[in-house]
């Protein structure tokens, strides 16, 4: 038992004693139910691994998105991990293609552009791509990898855009920080 | 503003100490060793969530105990009042509070509780290395713009970073040179940003700090501050291209280095009597009187700025006042605040000059070994 606390509490995001809980949750379950449970935690390294041109996950050699023929293939929206390619599905909005950088530039950590899938998307811009879509972060990181892409893509002359930084939808002014607000102004667009 | 009430529990060498002060003239006296200077850190620390001394959080917790808490009372200009705790538990992280809500970042404190400290540790501003200078600066301009704070936290990152590729193509680890582009071009971008708000400040604080050194000194020398900077700006605002230009001349010998040689982080400010470099050429007198007149006008400057009375700490700087006009000093500092001195004797408070006239409402405290007592006038 002290295994799965501990094991559970390396997880991000859970400490000691949500692991406990977990586990004493789990204690109560029928066997078959954490069985299933176990199954597809384990299914996840056994059956998932990454599309072969956009780098999402997938349970087949290409994901959903690059083999599907509904999407239109002349824009591309760059980001960084493939949790950002499930956030921006969410908004049913975009309909384009995806490329998944798998991080974002960060030598402090080791991560140089080699170390991203950076050559992979350059061999996808042959032509049927208009518009290339970067929606890193907007920490330090992400602008700086943003920076570095908007380098290697200017020359090939194709569109190329940055998401906006701005206001959460649906929140109040006031309780917006200060940063967000003055991004939120230099960003601003004409009525 | 000022401080109603502060509980500290095991925080340096109190294990349990209560106080409730005057909102004039508090005087804290005791021998040394005793806690004088670590009360005033915890004063200082319910304002702002850091130290003024260079202490990791670690070192405050008293020995044997796992964890210090830190909760003060402070009543703002408007009567509003306010409660702030500061918490820390043995190898986990600072807790701070507003009113019961726990600060997601602990930056937003800055700005909301303006305090002043004078300590012997900072005379480091005038004669020490320009890091304290530059320490000084951005303390004091935090407190006046979170977008300063935020700005300073990012470029620190981004140099982080571009050292750290600096050093992989001095050791030729670098796959190509052309990793460092997009750091050098976001340390301009938000380097530009922190330039301009220093010069700005500068350009305001310089006036107000002149005018007191003169009143206060009583001499008719013209005390002047300026940034020295490693970027030369060929217009008053810094634009990018006074920055790259600055990179040009420097770019090889970094990559030698393994280091950013020049940006903000670089630069240094300037304390100049008519006209002589103060740390070349300042006699200890007049150190003395620049941290002093800086003090006050700092004061001047964040209650201006943030329409709030800041809170003055002053540890036992009896003497580096003397130099001053000293009665006047504290006549003036009267109308600005709550004060809390420091000073191993009690008869620092003899009113022979009549330095003390303005304050109505003195409280004393005496430290002993982590106890305090609030001694009946």
């Amino acid at each position: 038992m002290e295994k799965a606390i501990s094991e559970l509490a390396k997880l991000p995001g859970i400490g000691r004693k949500s692991a406990q809980r977990l586990v004493f949750y789990l204690l109560k379950l029928p066997k078959y139910e954490v069985q299933q449970l176990a199954d597809a935690l384990y299914a996840i390294k056994e059956k998932v691994n990454f599309c072969t041109i956009c780098f999402n996950i997938t349970e087949t050699d290409l994901c959903h998105i690059c083999a599907s023929d509904k999407r239109d293939r002349t824009t591309l929206c760059v980001v960084e991990e493939a949790n950002d390619v499930l956030a921006l599905e969410k908004t049913g909005e975009y309909n384009g293609l995806f490329h998944v950088l798998g991080g974002a530039l960060s030598p402090l950590e080791g991560i140089g552009p080699n170390d991203l899938h950076i050559k992979e998307m350059m061999t996808r811009l042959n032509g049927t791509i208009q518009e290339i879509i970067i929606a890193t972060n907007p920490n330090t990181e992400g602008e700086a990898t943003s920076l570095y892409l908007e380098k290697l893509i200017k020359p090939l002359e194709i569109k190329l855009t940055r998401i906006a930084r701005g206001l959460p939808v649906g929140g109040d002014l006031e309780y917006a920080d200060e940063i967000t607000l003055t991004k939120a102004l230099e960003g601003r667009v004409v009525l | 503003m000022h401080l109603e009430k502060i509980l500290m529990v095991s925080f340096r060498n109190f294990s349990a100490a209560e106080a409730t002060f005057s909102s004039d003239l508090n005087l804290i006296y005791g021998l040394n060793a005793q806690g004088k200077t670590n009360f005033l850190e915890a004063i200082y620390l319910i304002c702002l969530g850091r130290s003024f001394r260079v202490a990791k959080n670690q070192e405050m917790v008293k020995k044997d105990e796992s964890f210090f808490t830190i909760d003060g009372n402070l009543t703002l200009d408007n009567k509003i009042k306010k409660r702030t705790v500061l918490r820390y538990i043995r190898d986990g992280k600072k807790e701070i509070s507003i009113d019961r809500k726990k600060l997601t970042k602990h930056s937003k404190i800055f700005g909301q509780f303006p305090i002043v400290v004078m300590a012997p540790d900072e005379f480091k501003i005038t004669s020490g290395g320009p890091s304290e200078r530059r320490r000084f600066i951005d303390i004091f301009l935090s407190q006046v713009s979170l977008s300063y704070l935020t700005n300073l936290q990012e470029y620190n990152r981004i140099l982080k970073q571009r050292n750290r590729v600096l050093q992989q193509i001095r050791d030729g680890q670098a796959l190509s040179e052309t990793s460092i582009e997009p750091w050098t071009q976001r340390l301009v971008e938000v380097g530009c940003e922190i330039i301009n708000a220093r010069n700005m400040f500068i350009l305001e604080f310089s006036e107000t700090l002149q005018a007191i050194y003169k009143k206060y000194t009583e001499s008719r020398d013209i005390l002047k501050i300026f940034i020295e900077s490693t970027v030369t700006l060929r217009h008053e605002n810094c634009d990018t291209e006074d920055f790259y230009g600055a990179f040009q001349s420097v770019i090889n010998k970094e990559k030698v280095l393994g280091t950013t040689l020049v940006g903000p982080h670089r630069d240094d400010l300037v304390f100049k009597i008519n006209g002589m470099d103060l740390r070349k050429y300042g006699s200890r007198g007049e150190h003395k009187s620049v941290l002093v007149a800086l003090k006050i006008a700092e004061f001047r400057y964040l209650k201006l700025k943030q329409d709030e009375t800041p809170i003055m700490l002053l540890d036992d700087c009896y003497s580096e006042l003397d130099n001053l006009r000293e009665e006047k000093v504290f006549k003036s500092l009267k109308d600005l605040g709550q004060i809390f001195m420091t000073s191993p004797r009690e008869s620092i408070l003899d009113n022979q000059r009549g330095q003390f006239d303005n304050f109505s409402n003195i409280s004393r405290f005496y430290i002993e070994n982590g106890n305090i007592e609030h001694k009946k006038n």
